[in-house]
């Protein structure tokens, strides 16, 4: 999901940095000064759980879990993923810090949405429309991500639809695989602690 | 405390000669740099574009090499797959039936970049450390929220990691080698691990949001080091913008064998 450095264009990378900013002190007005130890724990914790290496089959894959941080954050995820993958760009070079901004839009215009658009039937008492809900807000972030990729790709060069298509499709296992983690991780939240879902910024 | 979750070398922050300059100044510098050599489009630019990041390589010792050359390898494995997509699917003349003529000349085009641009970030502004980029964003006028975030994101990473570390030891050693349904169940052991993290957080979190109240708030964020902008950091400025005009009026003066990215 991390777009590196030399792939975009300076336009697609000026884009990236406007949406970031934008979300980022919309996320920033959302945040009370007393939450903001509650946002840092939950953003370390997802950078932390991002690190762990999940079995694929034969092989393994690092899950990247921006539909759940959506649930538990709402509009703050935007400021808590914008320093997550400033400290993975700045520790590891995964990503990079030019190309922080449209990162940043990549992951979390997702999971906001997935708050947006999953939270409330993740929080519903029927427990069908929660098991299903909980599965796509795991799963419809990973592959939203992979169209704002793609949207970028095609800004910096519009050859490039084949590359962003393809991403696309790679990204399909990875986000079944994300959705069944979601899905586990929200049931779990329900049953030992529901108010965790209801979103930093609306408690 | 971090072995088992953080790769090894993970903090790229050491001892640097270009500690002698202003955080501020450096972050400015490593960014107008970074941007310029984003936007080469042809071969002679980029070229040219060499010589800082192979000046900058000079600078420091042998452990900044080491440190500099395994963050230079992850960034490049983890653009692999796509420059791989890059070279199969970019359109026009095929070699060996599969890759694109075209496509694999931006591919290596697109990781010449990565490289120049990783190398001058790494070394102009992730060699401070978060610390110290931290106190940059205050001089540079970030919104003091945001820097308290990070500032706590970084000790809490550090806080947690032994926690997870251990869970996901714990995780791996109760799912064992066999089991028709791992996959399955170790998704589900991954998900209650990190379930349990976060509800353990977030008590805590109550808890150091009282500590940091009593300690008096969000004022206690503020850097203890002072900055200073002398004429070396105006230099330094100067020389970095100057730098990266040239290369863009080197990149425009031959835009007709220009790259498309």
């Amino acid at each position: 999901m991390h777009i590196s450095e030399g792939f975009l264009s300076p336009q697609a990378i000026a884009a990236g940095w406007a949406i970031s900013a934008a979300g980022v002190a919309w996320g920033l007005k959302k945040m009370d000064s007393g939450k903001i130890v509650r946002v840092s724990m939950a953003s370390s914790v997802f950078f932390l759980a991002s690190l762990v290496n999940v079995r694929i089959g034969p092989g393994s894959t690092h899950l990247s879990l921006i539909g759940p941080i959506g649930l538990i954050l709402g509009w703050t995820a935007f400021p808590a993923i914008f320093t997550a993958l400033l400290l993975q760009a700045v520790l590891f070079q995964f990503g990079g810090l030019l190309v922080l901004g449209p990162n940043t839009a990549v992951m979390a215009v997702p999971s906001v949405m997935a708050s947006l658009f999953w939270g409330p039937a993740v929080r519903s008492g029927n427990a069908k429309i929660a098991f299903a809900a909980s599965f796509l807000a795991g799963s419809a972030p990973v592959l939203l991500g992979t169209v704002i990729v793609g949207a970028f790709f095609l800004a910096s060069d519009r050859e490039l639809a084949v590359a962003a298509k393809t991403i696309f499709l790679a990204h399909l296992p990875l986000a079944a695989i994300e959705g069944t983690a979601a899905l586990f991780m929200t049931l779990f939240l329900r049953r030992t602690f529901p108010d965790i879902l209801r979103g930093v910024d609306r408690t | 405390m971090t072995h088992g979750v953080f790769p090894s070398c993970g903090d790229f922050a050491h001892e640097s000669r270009l500690d002698a300059l202003d955080p501020r100044c450096r972050a400015i510098c490593a960014f107008t740099c970074a941007i310029a050599i984003a936007s080469l489009r042809d071969v002679t630019a980029l070229l040219a574009a060499s010589a800082l990041p192979l000046l900058l390589l000079c600078l420091d010792g042998k452990r900044g090499l080491r440190c500099l050359a395994r963050h230079l390898l992850t960034a490049n494995k983890i653009s692999a797959l796509v420059v791989l997509f890059l070279a199969l699917t970019y359109p026009g003349e095929r070699f060996f039936y599969l890759f694109s003529a075209r496509g694999t000349v931006m591919a290596l085009f697109v990781i010449w970049k990565l490289n120049l641009i990783s190398v001058v970030l790494l070394r102009m502004a992730a060699s401070m450390g978060i610390t110290r980029l931290g106190g940059a964003m205050e001089g540079l006028g970030f919104p003091l929220k945001l820097r308290v975030l990070l500032l706590l994101t970084m000790r809490y990473v550090f806080l947690l990691a032994l926690r997870v570390a251990a869970m996901s030891m714990a995780v791996n050693l109760r799912m064992g080698k066999d089991g028709g349904n791992r996959c399955v169940s170790g998704y589900r052991a991954y998900a209650y691990m990190i379930g349990t993290t976060l509800i353990h957080s977030s008590d805590r979190s109550e808890r150091a949001a009282l500590a940091i109240g009593c300690r008096g708030g969000m004022s206690g964020f503020s850097s203890a080091a002072q900055s200073r902008w002398t004429w070396k950091e105006s230099y330094a400025c100067l020389f970095f913008f100057i730098y990266s005009a040239l290369l863009i009026a080197i990149s425009l003066s031959h835009a007709g064998a220009a790259m498309p990215l």
